[in-house]
């Protein structure tokens, strides 16, 4: 799976969790730019991009995870 | 030694001055034994505690790269564990005033090493030094190894904008402490500690008089203990972001005490939600409800647990505890009625007034901030009923009733609304994200040198220092 084919991926689980259709997510989009996205969300979005990849993050990339790109970076180390 | 005092600001002096003229390489030795000293005046209990629980995560760091070397990494847990369960045993026993804020930076050192974004470091008294050092010992900030340690042993340079920079915080703190929290106390505990002498207009008012009072208490704390760090150009962690400007009590917990809420959140609520019995129950739950509920679901749950944790971390008592619960409860409720507020809030036009929605959603989280305060100042959960049972049925003063001329003078009260004014103007500017710094330097120096010695002036003049003086009165201290 390549970076794009990830980044469309976590296009929809992000619409999903936030429930906005429009939203759109990039390398460097941050919490901040996302409403409702806050350390209440992030773990349920964590356990929704992980069900949806198939794959386990370590904490270390749970906590160190800036932005997407962060995100998209762990998923393909991950895979 | 308190910050306020002025054994601290010869200390201080002396640690400076030996820091900038001893050679680069040994400056970070100069800090751990001004450190040290600074520690002994504790109680030499305090020092055993912090010998020991540098050794500990010394060792811990020593056991985990020996495991990572044969490729066994599994013990490594275990051995977290158990230096978290000692920490806490340690705690409990020697019950002292702020070892908690040591205890989290020893605990969450050991996690970090553990998950890999840290050390280990192999030098015990580098791991001695980033949990003792002076500023951040006895309140905080609770400081992680990652962004403090390589400042730590730097060895830094004279730089005397710094310096200037520094000494200008450590003044405001001493306005904030001496002059406002300080004051703002005498009609605080003049009114809480005894609430059947008065009515509910009194008690509401004194709940807001605390809630400056904390709030210039704790944040003048901070800005004594930064700036003193920033003289010797070591940046350490911010823990307030003009916390009564949240729009939401997520936003509050978002801006207040933020090392701890960062702390709480890396260490407990991630891992708690993250771990083997809440994933268990979140597929359980999956299956009936759906990905999403259930995610929401365990949210909830973990909120509830980990904000019963931070209510008893102040201290094992109801009030407490009830305290926890209440905000557990209330970040619960904003997750699980974010969605009906947003669609709400289009529905009656607000989403079209932002800067209306924005005051609207600061006056309801300061109310219910306030409401919080009556559990957290209160010294039972009896006393907190007591105070709002008197809100809610005797509200409006009598004429047999004491009266605020009784606790403070005119001039007093004067000054405390004026020292409020400025600690509020001074967080709307940082709200504002105006340059206030840079504001100042261009100021002519005459100006600039006449706000310093206003400043001055105002610390040594109309700082509290009367007969119940107390200089370690700092409110986190006792946690």
């Amino acid at each position: 799976m390549d970076r794009r084919q990830i980044f469309d991926t976590l296009n929809g689980i992000f619409r999903d969790i936030f429930d906005d259709p429009a939203l759109t997510v990039g390398e460097e989009t941050t919490a901040a730019g996302v409403e409702g996205w806050d350390s209440l969300t992030h773990i349920t979005l964590l356990a929704a991009v992980e069900d949806e990849f198939g794959i386990t993050f370590a904490m270390k990339d749970v906590v160190e995870m800036k932005n997407v790109g962060d995100m998209a970076s762990a998923i393909e180390a991950a895979l | 030694m308190a910050f306020t005092t002025l054994k601290f600001a010869l200390f201080l002096c002396a640690v400076a001055a030996g820091y900038f003229v001893l050679p680069k390489r040994v400056r970070w030795v100069w800090l751990l034994l001004a450190s040290g000293y600074f520690y002994t005046r504790a109680g030499v209990r305090y020092v055993e505690y912090l010998l020991g629980s540098s050794a500990l995560c010394w060792g811990y760091g020593w056991y985990a790269a020996r495991l990572r070397r044969v490729g066994k990494g599994r013990g490594l847990k275990g051995a977290a564990a158990a230096v978290i369960v000692l920490h806490i045993v340690a705690l409990i026993m020697l019950r002292g005033p702020g070892l908690s804020f040591f205890a989290f930076m020893a605990v969450g050192y050991c996690v970090d090493v553990c998950r890999g974004t840290a050390g280990p470091e192999r030098n015990p008294l580098r791991i001695a030094l980033f949990l003792g050092y002076f500023p951040h010992l006895m309140q905080g900030p609770i400081d992680r190894w990652g962004a403090v340690a390589p400042q730590l042993f730097a060895g830094h340079g004279f730089d005397f904008q710094r310096v200037r920079r520094g000494l200008y915080r450590m003044l405001w703190g001493l306005f904030e402490k001496l002059v406002v929290a300080d004051r703002l106390a005498i009609v605080v505990n003049g009114i809480l500690d005894s609430p059947g002498r008065w009515s509910g207009l009194y008690l509401v008012g004194a709940v807001v008089c605390y809630a400056f009072q904390i709030y210039a208490d704790f944040a003048g704390y901070m800005d004594l203990a930064l700036g003193a760090s920033k003289l010797l150009g070591i940046r350490l962690a911010e823990n307030f972001d003009t916390p009564y400007y949240a729009a939401s009590v997520p936003e509050y917990w978002r801006r207040w005490h933020m090392t701890l809420g960062a702390w709480f959140r890396d260490y407990l609520y991630y891992p708690l939600l993250r771990g083997g019995g809440f994933r268990r129950l979140s597929k359980k739950l999956a299956e009936r409800m759906g990905r999403k509920r259930a995610g929401t679901v365990c949210t909830c749950l973990a909120l509830l647990a980990v904000w019963l944790s931070t209510g008893l971390w102040h201290g094992f008592s109801g009030h407490y505890a009830v305290w926890g619960l209440y905000y557990g409860a209330l970040l619960v409720l904003s997750t699980l009625a974010a969605p009906w507020l947003g669609r709400l809030s289009k529905r009656v036009g607000l989403d079209r007034a932002p800067s209306f929605r924005k005051s609207l959603g600061r006056w309801r989280t300061f109310v219910l901030v306030l409401v919080g305060y009556v559990f957290f100042r209160a010294r039972s959960l009896g006393q907190a009923g007591e105070i709002f049972q008197r809100i809610a049925t005797r509200f409006l003063p009598r004429y047999n009733e004491g009266s605020l001329m009784e606790l403070m003078g005119r001039k007093d009260l004067a000054v405390a609304v004026a020292g409020v004014a400025v600690i509020g103007l001074a967080d709307l500017l940082r709200e504002r994200k105006d340059p206030v710094g840079a504001y100042f330097d261009s100021l002519p120096a005459a100006a600039r040198w006449g706000f310093l010695y206003a400043a001055i002036a105002a610390v040594l003049l109309l700082g509290v220092y009367g007969p119940g003086y107390d200089a370690a009165s700092f409110l986190y201290f006792q946690f």
